[in-house]
């Protein structure tokens, strides 16, 4: 009976649901140390691991770009083409690819992660 | 006392008060208050046992409910027991053997699909399953003074499987603990019963044809499946734990008003057997039950009206896993994807004239299930009313018979349907369009049954038999069949 009433008594605290599904991720891109990353025209590519469902934008401001998605493990791959100055001051714009296998965009809010970016020329 | 004081006219009524007081229509506006222990101290005023072999058979002509399958057959040996051991004590007791088929069962391939609803291992393939059932209860009350204090120990243990591809096999564990209490102040009963649960379940899947390997959808609501662990993951369990609480006020008196209010929550967590139980959802279920009633007797007739409001809601959070290391998948957080609302609320109006009892029962039902991202929705709400007519006599000194006739009709008002259809595959399109289908159609139902007991005053066994069956007619055009049969004998 003492169990009984124990299960009871503990279960009667409802269960609170987690209706926190959406997160404004910021991906950054970080082309290294020496590099400023002044315009990003590119794709990115957002696959949830766990449903599988991709998100794609294209949408940069600078070397990162704001998108809103469902919390949770994601794998990012973004291509495309950027411009930025070096530490001589040289302006060049190259091809690059940024892939990540698994990144966590979970903050309630707001989450951020970056990604090195490699050049494909 | 209050229950064996209620039921007293009743044997002025029909003349025969140990039948009347387990098979009269009379006798419902009790079940609820008998789900307290304390309260079968005065439940019937005779002891009985009763042995009995029963079978009952359903088809629907189209699954009403894919998961649920076309019907089944389901033969069943039963005992049940009520023996009084003082004048203010009892004991009693119940177990049964059941070992069946269920037919067609599609997207679903666990048992107990009712309680686990959403949160279940699934294929579009399916099949006939078997189901071997196995069931004890046994109960003590006691009355001392004022107080009736009971408890009650249930337990189900379930094998349900499959004998050819997809071979689902899942193993049921289920424990129930009850204790209750109850005690007479002024002219009423107050009662109080505190329940626990304990559930386990195992289900896995196997495919022995080599052409037949097909992977398993760890399904999460309305169509939706948790991707990255369905495939090939096919051995899952089932944890649960539950309680829950009832509160009865009974009047003392034949008459008067009486109150019943419950309050159940239990939760299911599916854990993945191969990934080091990694849980993937788990169900949050709450269960609600408010009755509020009057009822009065006299010698030749009965009156009740009772009310009642049931509010069941589900909600299932996604535990969203990380990456491994080694076998081990870090839960990031839990999101609660899945949410079903279910109210039921109506009115129950019954009268008795001596051996003839009238019910009319009315009510609006409301379901309604939510996906939250990408959103998916289905809704539908009914009104139903149903009419049942009860004739309950002793027809001489050893022939008792029982005959009732039910109709009823649940009419759709409306329904509501949001799927983002254009992103989802064939199957599941199909599979959900089938079960909109029949959720937001209308129902006309028809039941009779009869059941005749024998024993003549020198037999000290008595012998019963029952025939019913239950038909109800589908606005699209289908229908479903049942039919029991039990036979038994009773002492």
């Amino acid at each position: 009976m003492i169990l009984t009433c124990c299960m009871t008594l503990a279960l009667t605290a409802c269960h609170q649901d987690n209706d926190d599904y959406m997160t404004l991720a910021t991906i950054q891109l970080d082309g290294g140390s020496d590099v400023t990353i002044e315009r990003v025209q590119a794709m990115a590519h957002l696959t949830n691991l766990n449903t599988k469902h991709v998100v794609s934008t294209a949408d940069f401001t600078g070397a990162q770009v704001q998108i809103e998605l469902l919390r949770g493990a994601y794998q990012v791959s973004i291509e495309g083409v950027l411009s930025y100055t070096d530490q001589t001051g040289n302006k060049r714009i190259r091809s690059f690819r940024a892939v990540s296998d698994y990144v966590e965009l979970v903050g309630t809010g707001t989450s951020k992660a970056t990604i090195n970016i490699i050049y494909l020329d | 006392m209050a229950l064996l004081c209620a039921l007293i006219p009743a044997e002025a009524a029909t003349t025969d008060t140990a039948y009347v007081e387990r098979h009269s229509l009379w006798r419902q506006t009790y079940s609820e208050a008998l789900q307290n222990p304390a309260l079968m101290t005065h439940a019937y005023l005779k002891p009985f046992t009763e042995l009995s072999l029963q079978c009952d058979y359903r088809h629907q002509s189209e699954a009403f409910q894919i998961e649920q399958g076309t019907g089944y057959l389901k033969p069943e040996l039963a005992a049940q027991s009520y023996i009084r051991l003082t004048p203010s004590s009892v004991v009693w007791g119940q177990a049964s053997y059941g070992n069946g088929m269920q037919y067609h069962q599609v997207y679903n391939n666990v048992a107990d699909f009712d309680l686990l609803y959403p949160d279940v291992i699934a294929d579009s393939l399916g099949g006939d399953t078997h189901r071997e059932r196995y069931y004890f209860a046994g109960g003590y009350a006691v009355e001392k003074g004022n107080w009736q204090l009971g408890g009650e120990l249930k337990f189900r243990a379930e094998q349900d499987y499959r004998t050819y591809d997809p071979r689902m096999r899942s193993i049921v564990s289920d424990l129930t603990l009850k204790a209750g209490a109850a005690r007479q102040i002024g002219i009423y009963h107050l009662g109080l019963a505190l329940e626990g649960n304990i559930y386990r379940q195992t289900a896995d899947i196997d495919f022995y044809g080599e052409q037949n390997g097909m992977g398993e959808l760890q399904m999460t609501g309305l169509g939706t499946n948790y991707t990255r662990f369905s495939g090939s993951n096919r051995d899952i369990f089932y944890e649960g734990k539950g309680g829950a609480i009832t509160f009865d006020l009974q009047p003392l008196t034949t008459s008067g008003w009486m109150l019943h209010l419950s309050h159940a929550l239990h939760q299911y967590e599916r854990l993945l057997d191969e990934y080091n139980s990694l849980p993937l959802t788990t169900l949050y279920r709450q269960q609600n039950r408010l009755t509020v009633g009057w009822r009065k007797q006299s010698d030749t007739n009965e009156k009740a009206l009772i009310l009642h409001a049931d509010y069941d809601k589900r909600a299932s959070d996604e535990h969203v896993a990380g990456t491994s290391s080694g076998q081990e998948y870090p839960i990031l957080t839990q999101l609660t994807m899945y949410r079903q609302h279910r109210w039921d609320v109506g009115a129950t109006a019954l009268y008795g004239y001596r051996v003839w009892h009238l019910q009319l029962r009315a009510g609006y039902l409301s379901h309604r299930e939510q996906y939250a991202y990408v959103e998916r929705k289905m809704n539908y709400s009914r009104v139903y009313g149903e009419f049942t007519a009860q004739w309950l006599k002793a027809v001489n000194e050893s022939l008792r018979l029982n005959i009732y006739a039910k109709g009823g009709y649940a009419a759709n008002i409306n329904s509501k349907i949001v799927m983002p259809y254009a992103n989802m595959a064939a199957s599941i399109k199909a599979y959900i369009n089938h079960n909109y289908r029949y959720q937001k159609a209308s129902y006309a139902q028809a039941q009779s049954g009869i059941r005749a007991d024998y024993q003549p005053a020198t037999w000290s066994v008595g012998l019963y038999g029952q025939l019913a069956t239950a038909w109800q007619f589908c606005s699209e055009g289908e229908h479903e069949a049942n039919l029991h049969v039990s036979l038994g004998i009773m002492f």
